[in-house]
């Protein structure tokens, strides 16, 4: 239950969270991430990639607005990086309207989690597979 | 006293009874009187002048007469009178689990059967700063249990503040360290590049050429000046995994102000970071250790749980080493300089 009478809203522990996503953004879009000179582990000495190889270049292309490469380079990097700067985003604008973020039940949290969890999974049989 | 949100599960503190207003999402609620009279007065406002002693170690005096009784237990939704001293709850007064109800919102927690407590921290205006970091970093690092048993939880800027200030000086520590013994650790990885096959020497190579970058004295100022504001971020960022693999097994509660304030009073332990050498192991394993501890009962939700919730992002960040070293490579780090070291001082004659 909402009241458009409730006072204005505090900057409370999701708009930091909501700080930290628009953060990224920023970051993949305006620094040289992608120069620093780092290799995964997984790929370096096993020759395969990890779970989440991939996904730095996917925020750097969805960030600069290329989503084809976002998705071809991981595709769970793509989903994280459109669902968290889009939290940001909705949240951000709550919060300036001094309105509530609509905050889903605690069993839909829960399946999302898992969901996170099983995409992460097959983002990685994905990559495997095209390795 | 003490009140949850049915609908984000947050708490928050409140004076009275009746329609309340959360804070975190703005939704309202009814606080139903328990007793079904009128409002009970408000207690004062602000902290109190004189630093109370309830996280003093209860005096230790066993031919000084017969125990003291035991504190009374508060009325439901009373504001419960603080205990005369730091003495761990009685085994198995925890509240029972609440009866199911149905698919309606969660009833309200019951109240505990002790009252909770400020950090001495939060109080540091009153106890002076250093002497209550000191008191709170010992009450944290040795009796993790009984600390978060009863600490507030609504006081997370007090803990985020502890934890951040933990966490940015060991790491100006390590990346001072780190800078001073840069070339000799570069030096011996370089020597020991020859002696690998080819995939790993190639990759060591890499890994040397990184970490060249990052000891540099450019790098190593920028990393400096970031550390307080990537602390927190570390915080947040550990504090909402943990909570979430509590949420996946119904382990969260007391919502997520218990995970961040747990996780943040944990964070403090990275203070031991500023020991050369050895300190970013010794801090790793401490944190993991007292964030376990600690999420069990500050959740109340058992170690089983809040192990966990502490290992299942890490064996996650194991399977996508990509993640692992971008999270630990100060501890990477600290490690592969102590082995460099101890390479060093003995192929010296």
């Amino acid at each position: 239950m909402t009241s458009a009478a409730s006072p204005a809203r505090r900057f409370g522990h999701l708009d930091v969270f909501a700080a930290i996503a628009a953060l990224s953004f920023l970051v993949a879009r305006f620094l040289p991430v992608l120069a620093l000179p780092f290799t995964c582990p997984a790929r370096g000495l096993l020759g395969i990639p990890c779970a989440t190889c991939g996904m730095t270049h996917a925020f750097v292309a969805l960030a600069s607005g290329d989503l084809a490469a976002a998705v071809s380079a991981s595709p769970a990097g793509a989903l994280l990086a459109a669902g968290a700067w889009g939290f940001a985003l909705l949240d951000l604008s709550l919060l300036l309207l001094g309105r509530p973020f609509p905050l889903p039940s605690p069993g839909a949290l829960r399946l999302a989690v898992a969901a996170g969890v099983a995409a992460l999974l097959l983002n990685w049989a994905w990559l495997l597979g095209r390795a | 006293m003490l009140a949850r949100c049915a609908r984000c599960q947050g708490t928050f503190t409140t004076e009275k009874f009746g329609l309340q207003t959360c804070p975190h999402c703005g939704s309202e609620l009814m606080l139903a009187d328990p007793s079904g009279g009128a409002t009970p007065p408000s207690p004062p406002q602000g902290p109190p002048s004189t630093p109370p002693p309830h996280w003093m170690p209860p005096p230790a005096a066993p031919n000084a007469g017969p125990p003291p009784p035991a504190p009374p237990v508060p009325p439901p939704g009373a504001p419960s009178a603080p205990p005369p001293n730091w003495v761990p709850p009685a085994a198995g007064s925890w509240p029972p689990p609440p009866p199911h109800l149905g698919w309606g919102p969660p009833p309200p927690p019951p109240p505990p059967s002790w009252s909770e407590l400020a950090s001495p921290f939060a109080d540091r205006k009153a106890r002076g700063f250093f002497a209550s970091y000191l008191e709170t970093f010992k009450l944290v690092g040795t009796q993790p249990a009984d600390f978060f048993r009863r600490v507030r939880i609504d006081q997370a800027g007090s803990a985020l503040l502890f934890g951040v200030i933990g966490a940015t000086i060991g790491n100006w520590a390590s990346l001072v360290f780190g800078a001073l013994t840069r070339a000799a650790t570069i030096g011996q990885l370089q020597a020991r590049i020859s002696e690998l096959p080819p995939e790993a020497a190639k990759f060591m190579e890499q890994f040397a050429s990184t970490i060249e970058s990052l000891t540099s004295p450019a790098a190593t100022l920028v990393q400096m000046a970031l550390a307080p504001l990537l602390s927190l971020i570390g915080i947040y960022l550990a504090a909402g995994l943990a909570h979430l693999v509590l949420m996946l097994f119904k382990g969260a509660g007391r919502g997520f102000d218990a995970t961040l304030t747990v996780t943040a009073y944990a964070s403090g332990l990275y203070l031991v970071m500023a020991v050369p050498q050895c300190g970013g192991i010794i801090a790793l394993v401490w944190y993991l250790a007292v964030l376990i501890i600690g999420l069990g009962e500050a959740q109340r939700c058992g170690p089983g749980k809040s192990a966990l919730a502490v290992f299942a992002p890490l064996v996650l960040l194991c399977l996508c080493c990509c993640g692992l070293v971008m999270v630990g490579g100060a501890g990477a780090w600290g490690a592969f300089q102590q082995a460099a070291e101890a390479a060093k001082t003995t192929t010296v004659p």
